[in-house]
């Protein structure tokens, strides 16, 4: 492949973005792919498991003392040959993140980070709800070619999910990123398949893959180690190989139709009325139990 | 309510419902929106470069002795406080914390602590002020640590100045902001200072913007009255800071810029604060004197000295004696509402008024100007030369008063002499001699500004001067 593909992947704080990611970044790397993967949150946490506990400065860390940055110097080579990069940022409670982003990506850019690992994949994990023009950086200047959102089946989750919506179609007419798809993470609720693929299918989006709930990403992530890494053949190291592979072959992107604040609330509020009956035991024929 | 308790002072326009931009009558000015109780903002669609509260802020700070400044902003920040240096030879205790892109990110805090231990090291002043910026105040960054630490470490007052530059379009703010931080963080921070009984006859006299020769006339009829002054903030030094809490009253010059500090130390001070007009022009000085006797129980005094200096000048005035001649006005409002009255009773026409803003305290001089001249139609906005052209060349002045920062380029051009009331001793009783003799001079012989504008060439097209002056004066839609 000549021209690495581009992937940012968004999602709410705490939905899993990073364990989804890194997975991917696994998973994709044992298939023999050059991976890099960029952790655009100044929690600087995106790579953690792909590290083996190897110490990581990052890139604005690096910066700090204003002497020249050597790519070297900002990124670890992880597992299976995983390029690891964290964006970084200011220290909690000053300065601003959004701007950090912005900088670093711009410095990676001059370090020719492309040109010097030539990888075929380069995933972008993105701190979740678009909060400002910073952390739209990887969907604008057409940096990604693809944007997945990791969503769980919380209101929250899929509020952010929209919210990100609203951001790819703002930017899509000028050579932004268009959506590759969701990826509905933690899926326990027995509603949860069913709330995922309406919202989709209101937005005019694709479900990429559905990633269960599961006591081994838990245990992984305990031993500081992807999935794939940890526990490469339990069904959940599976999971991830098929959502990879989805990622490898997957053409189709759409410009998708965000929901307003109305509808987005009268849409909640049917599936607030349709989680109850389930709960009442009522049998709905698009309720997947 | 304590008005120090918040960070600093609220912007004009949600202080005083300032507005900025309006071009037209009188009436429709009021008829539009008295119900409220305020007048009705409106946007310029196009608009040139105005002074912004930074600048406004640095011009009155620069005057405190034994200080020094640091503006914590981008290089270019510091061109603000360069200009005074080139203007009125100022001393130059001055530093800028040179903010680059990685300080935006990171957080400017270890450069500004930097610059405050550099000036001090550099100057040993008694007070630092630090002058927000654009780009602390998008950022959010902290200044206070700094200060808080510094304060300490150092044993001096430090001062943080939070404007902004973006929040309002009325430089005057600036002003209100300075007055803010010197109170909030000298006055109510230092414990040292006791608050003793209010010494009478002893007096702060709230002075922002005036040079030293109107802050003398000022001084001088108070004297007169028997009273001491301390004035406050311009050229006010830590001793006068501390002394304001000792006074038993606050007198206003001009009173939109006193009205912010006149405010806070009532209510933060218990100082009774006298708010009268702008002593400048005879009526309006003898008003001023008798509202300031009133509250300070000095009325016999004031009788005398109103009588003893109004017969001094019916003298001058009988040899001057001025016929219709057509002036364009173009101040601010406190000044402009004084000048006003001051031409009409010297005998001139006034054919324009362009007011940098105008809010709350002024509903009372366009009330007037819509009894006595409903033709009078009201420019407002500051600087926005290119509107000023537009109606100098409709109401064809042959005399046109402006200063208070403002800008002459477009009368000289248009052949038009300029009073500039920054340059003269204008306030006071003596201010009314020094007025009606530059006048008088510039009218007898104007062919110094007529040279000049044969030699320049037209700035604005027939298009733009054919235009109605409000072409870009829009109601905002929401």
């Amino acid at each position: 492949m000549s021209k690495p593909k581009q992937i940012a992947i968004y999602g709410k704080g705490g939905i899993g973005k990073s364990t989804t990611t890194s997975n991917i970044a696994a998973a994709l790397a044992e298939a023999g792919y050059r991976v890099v993967q960029i952790g655009c949150d100044p929690k600087s946490d995106s790579t953690n498991t792909l590290r083996r506990g190897n110490y990581l400065p990052t890139v604005l860390d690096s910066t700090r003392d204003g002497e020249k940055v050597r790519l070297e110097d900002i990124s670890v080579v992880g597992f299976k040959g995983v390029v690891c990069i964290e964006a970084g940022g200011p220290v909690p409670g000053v300065g601003c993140a959004g701007r950090g982003i912005n900088a670093a990506v711009s410095l990676l850019q001059d370090l020719h980070l492309f040109e010097e690992y030539k990888p075929d994949f380069v995933l972008y994990d993105v701190l979740g709800d678009v909060v400002c023009g910073g952390f739209a950086v990887p969907i604008r200047e057409g940096l990604a070619d693809k944007v997945y959102v990791v969503s769980s089946s919380d209101f929250m989750a899929i509020y952010a999910a929209n919210n990100l919506f609203k951001a790819i179609t703002k930017y899509a007419s000028t050579g932004g990123a268009r959506l590759g798809g969701i990826i509905a993470n933690s899926l326990n609720a027995p509603y949860a398949k069913s709330l995922i693929d309406d919202f989709a299918e209101q937005t005019g989006a694709i479900v990429t893959g559905y990633v269960p709930r599961s006591l081994t990403v838990a245990q992984s992530e305990l031993y500081g180690k992807t999935v794939i890494e940890a526990q490469p053949d339990s069904a959940q190291a599976d999971v991830y190989r098929k959502l990879a592979q989805r990622i490898i072959e997957d053409a189709e992107t759409v410009v998708p139709l965000p929901m307003n604040v109305t509808e987005l609330r009268d849409w909640a509020r049917k599936w607030g009325d349709q989680i109850l009956r389930i709960e009442q035991g009522e049998v709905l024929e698009q309720a997947s139990i | 309510m304590s008005l120090l308790n918040k960070k600093t002072s609220l912007i004009r326009e949600k202080r005083l419902q300032a507005i900025s931009a309006y071009y037209g009558s009188t009436e429709l000015l009021l008829n539009e929106n008295i119900k409220e109780g305020q007048f009705l903002q409106r946007v310029r669609t196009f608009s040139q470069e105005t002074a912004s509260d930074i600048l406004y802020a640095l011009n009155v700070v620069s005057t405190i002795p034994e200080s020094a400044i640091v503006i914590h902003g981008a290089a270019g920040c510091g061109a603000g406080r360069l200009s005074l240096d080139l203007t009125d030879n100022n001393d130059g205790k001055w530093a800028v914390t040179n903010l680059n892109e990685r300080d935006s990110i990171m957080g400017s805090d270890v450069k500004l602590r930097e610059a405050i231990k550099q000036v001090y090291k550099l100057h040993h002043p008694k007070i630092v002020f630090v002058i927000s910026t654009p780009i602390v105040a998008i950022n959010n960054d902290d200044i206070e640590t700094v200060v808080e630490e510094l304060t300490d470490e150092l044993g001096i007052s430090i001062v943080p100045v939070y404007s902004d530059g973006f929040r309002s379009k009325i430089g005057t703010t600036g002003y209100d902001i300075v007055s803010h931080s010197i109170a909030k963080y000298i006055l109510k921070r230092d414990s040292t200072i006791k608050n003793e009984a209010p010494k009478a006859n002893y007096v702060n006299l709230l002075s922002v913007s005036e040079n030293e020769a109107d802050l003398q006339e000022v001084n001088r009829l108070l004297q007169e009255l028997g009273l001491n002054t301390n004035v406050f903030p311009r050229y006010a030094d830590l001793e006068n800071i501390q002394n304001v809490k000792n006074a038993s009253f606050s007198i206003s010059i001009n009173p939109d810029e006193a009205d912010y500090p006149g405010k806070i130390f009532e209510t933060d001070f218990q100082i009774p604060y006298i708010q009268s007009v702008l002593p400048l022009g005879i009526a309006h000085t003898s008003q001023w004197i008798t509202d300031i006797s009133i509250a300070t129980g000095h009325k016999t005094e004031a009788l005398e000295l109103i009588s003893r200096e109004k017969e001094k000048l019916t003298e001058l005035l009988k040899k001057r004696k001025f016929n219709k001649q057509k002036v364009f006005i173009s101040l601010t409002p406190a000044y402009a509402i004084a000048v006003y009255d001051l031409l009409v009773e010297l005998g001139f026409e006034v054919v324009g008024i362009k007011l940098s803003y105008i809010d709350q305290l002024h509903f009372g001089f366009v009330e007037k100007l819509k009894t006595e001249r409903p033709d009078l139609a009201l420019l407002v906005g500051e600087g926005q030369l290119f509107e000023e052209e537009n109606l100098i060349q409709k109401v064809n002045p042959e005399i046109y008063i402006g200063g208070k920062g403002g800008d002459f380029a477009v009368p000289i051009r248009n052949g038009i002499p300029v009073i500039n009331i920054d340059s003269i001793q204008i306030i006071g009783f003596n201010g009314v001699i020094n007025f009606v003799e530059k006048i008088g001079r510039s009218l007898a012989n104007t062919s110094f500004t007529q040279l000049l504008a044969q030699n320049e060439t037209r700035t604005y097209t027939n298009g733009w001067i054919n235009k109605s002056t409000n072409w870009f004066i829009k109601k905002e839609v929401k």
